[in-house]
């Protein structure tokens, strides 16, 4: 489908023509930033660099229910439904539109996740530009870009007063609705306009390193007294990975009520001593540096081994809102400096 | 750099060459300009890393309970020598809850107290500093103007001053102890503490009828996404094993974070923080979905105040509220 332009005045009538989709939209609640089912149009914020949430929860949600069971003689199991309505995630950053397909090597791996796989079907994803970027992100440097269309079905380009649309697989196709009422074609100067905007939203990136050579250097590092030392203020919270786009590890537990009950995933973070500790008491990863040391090695050496991907789209939030200023950028970059001392 | 800086340095410099400390705990550069960070140093040499800003936010006494947590090596001699810990008057008086609880022996710690007049809130400094085109690198020297109390800072040259009012964080607002109680030492002069409202954090929400506060609260804990921020940079969370994370013999907090779930974590820790939260703050700055903590915690403190005339950490001599009793306490269930 051709490139089209949106006048900005018409985002109302367009979202009532998509009344057949459940629509979820960046909202302000209180000082936050989240995306929450889009009731108005006119509550939707699209100023902001990022929200606080990624919206990974509309595929991997932070509490999911896998089965109910009911301990009668037949032992009677009821599995959760299937997601099935068609769903909008409206105003998508480019960086978390990527972390989607980095999700998907995982829980379309060994084991198709159905749960997941239903959601991410459903869904269609509108990207939209980042057009000033904070000073924690960092995207260029782990293979992004502020206009990226990775992951993408739609991205959106705010041009002041109408945003350029270029749609990029078919069922970003679905959305476009009326064209000839809603849309026009762009112009030149659109596309001159928009090519402007991203070189200048490319330019302020300005955190950035070079991620070339961290992972075999990982590899040196296992042992090293370095993450003794990084770890030493981390205060042990779950707020870097829980507001990771990519982190996706999740506890399996029983909400047990005598009897009846159900089985739910919830998100889970490595940076708890409970993520591994075993039945026996003992914990493999007893202190913080072992659980800090894995995060950065799951994320730079692991997964890449595993699936030739970073599992860091740039977005910043873990150096944004870690409590103690532990800074992702910086850690990857003393990696690449610390020298092992044979002792 | 200003003088309490240099005499920060100067005292761990001193501390650690001796050997009177095993190590020195204080605040460093941050990763950018509105915030600073811990730094745990060993070595005399690092102690130009440590800083005083107004963006020194963090309570650092959360590294005391860690440092208590600690069992030595099979075979080792425990290291008991006191950490050096520079303190706010409100981080100090988490100590000295700690001194209180038997959790942290005083011969175990050495506290630096610091008359505190208030720090900056770094998601309002960012704010701030946006709104007058500094950008988060650029050379920013801030400094605490006593007299005039503005938080200023230097950006290209040009000279930028923030009023104190707007970048403060709320709880320094509020905050009527502006000088540590308990120290090793004093850095600064005694301020004069200031008669402000104590609780204005919690006015409206006591005046809400109880459907308006359940509804206030209820779309709140909905938000919680239960990362345990708060719990873990809280010095009074020092439990071996949660309560909200204990599974065996039952699960009493599921894993579910759903509106009702949530209420019971964040209600669990406002029932076990009344008496012995210090209003350091910590928790509400570092939650991520922006739950007003405080507002739950200030709420029980008020309640101790009312019935037990108890304030938190302001007596090293007197019992934890809880852990005493007396024939005239209120009883309302007789």
């Amino acid at each position: 489908m051709d490139d089209m332009i949106i006048k900005k005045d018409k985002l109302p009538k367009w979202s009532s023509e998509l009344s057949d989709y459940k629509i979820f939209a960046p909202h302000r609640e209180d000082d936050v930033v989240i995306f929450k089912e889009m009731k108005n149009v006119n509550k939707v914020v699209l100023h902001y660099a990022n929200s606080v949430m990624p919206p990974k929860e509309i595929f991997f949600p932070q509490t999911q229910e896998l089965f109910k069971y009911e301990k009668s003689p037949e032992m009677k199991v009821s599995e959760a439904e299937l997601p099935l309505e068609k769903v909008l995630l409206f105003g998508v950053r480019p960086c978390d539109a990527r972390s989607f397909l980095i999700m998907d090597k995982l829980f379309y791996w060994d084991y198709e996740d159905h749960l997941y796989k239903q959601a991410r079907d459903n869904t269609v994803i509108i990207g939209l530009t980042c057009t000033s970027p904070h000073h924690n992100c960092f995207c260029t440097s782990v293979g992004g870009k502020p206009y990226s269309n990775e992951g993408l079905d739609v991205l959106m380009t705010d041009l002041g007063d109408r945003y350029y649309v270029e749609v990029l697989t078919e069922k970003g196709e679905d959305v476009i609705r009326k064209p000839d009422e809603l849309f026009s074609k762009p112009t030149d100067k659109d596309r001159k306009e928009r090519g402007e905007i991203w070189e200048k939203a490319e330019s302020e990136v300005t955190k950035n390193v070079e991620v070339e050579g961290v992972h075999d250097k990982l590899g040196e590092l296992f042992e090293s007294k370095y993450w003794d030392e990084k770890s030493r203020t981390c205060v042990g919270c779950g707020i870097c990975s829980f507001l990771c786009p990519t982190c996706h590890c999740f506890d399996i537990t029983d909400e047990d009520c005598g009897n009846c009950g159900r089985r739910i995933r919830t998100w889970d973070t490595c940076m708890i001593p409970e993520y591994t500790v075993h039945a026996s008491g003992y914990n493999p990863r007893p202190g913080k540096k072992n659980r800090l040391k894995n995060r950065v090695f799951h994320k730079f050496r692991y997964f890449p081994d595993r699936f030739d991907a970073i599992a860091c789209v740039g977005c910043g939030r873990c150096i944004s809102k870690c409590p103690v200023g532990i800074d992702i950028v910086e850690t990857l970059e003393e990696v690449k400096e610390v020298e092992e001392v044979e002792e | 750099m200003s003088k309490i800086e240099d005499e920060i340095r100067g005292i761990a410099k001193k501390l650690l060459e001796e050997g009177k400390v095993k190590y020195f705990t204080g605040y460093a550069k941050g990763p950018d300009s509105f915030r600073a960070r811990p730094i745990i140093i060993d070595d005399p040499k690092d102690v130009d890393k440590l800083i005083w800003s107004p963006c020194c936010v963090n309570n650092l006494g959360v590294y005391l309970v860690d440092e208590m947590k600690k069992k030595p090596k099979r075979g080792e001699e425990p290291d008991t020598r006191p950490v050096g810990i520079v303190t706010k008057a409100c981080d100090a008086r988490g100590i000295t809850v700690l001194h209180q609880e038997n959790i942290l022996p005083k011969e175990r710690v050495y506290v630096i107290g610091i008359p505190c007049r208030g720090m900056a809130d770094p998601e309002k400094l960012e704010k701030h500093a946006r709104k007058k085109g500094l950008g988060h690198d650029a050379i920013y020297n801030m400094d605490i103007k006593e007299e005039k109390m503005m938080f200023t800072g230097e950006a290209e040259g040009v000279k930028v001053a923030f009023p104190r009012e707007e970048v403060l964080l709320d709880k320094c607002k509020e905050c009527v102890h502006h000088n540590p109680r308990e120290y090793d030492i004093v850095i600064g002069k005694r301020i004069e503490n200031p008669h402000v409202d104590k609780y204005a954090t919690i006015r409206e929400l006591e005046d809400m009828s109880l459907e308006e506060r359940e509804k206030f609260w209820e779309m709140i804990f909905e938000r919680c996404i239960r990362c345990n921020a708060c719990k873990e940079v809280c010095p009074m969370c020092y439990c071996e094993e949660c309560t909200v994370e204990k599974a065996k013999p039952m699960r009493w907090c599921s894993k579910s974070a759903d509106k009702s779930n949530n209420e019971f974590f964040h209600l669990i820790r406002a029932m076990h923080l009344v008496g012995r939260c210090i209003d350091c703050g910590e928790c509400e700055r570092v939650c991520p979905m922006a739950i007003p903590l405080r507002k739950l915690y200030r709420k029980m403190a008020k309640e101790a105040e009312k019935l037990y005339s108890y304030e938190a950490g302001l007596n090293p001599e007197e019992d934890p509220v809880f852990a005493t009793f007396r024939v005239d306490d209120d009883d309302e269930f007789e």
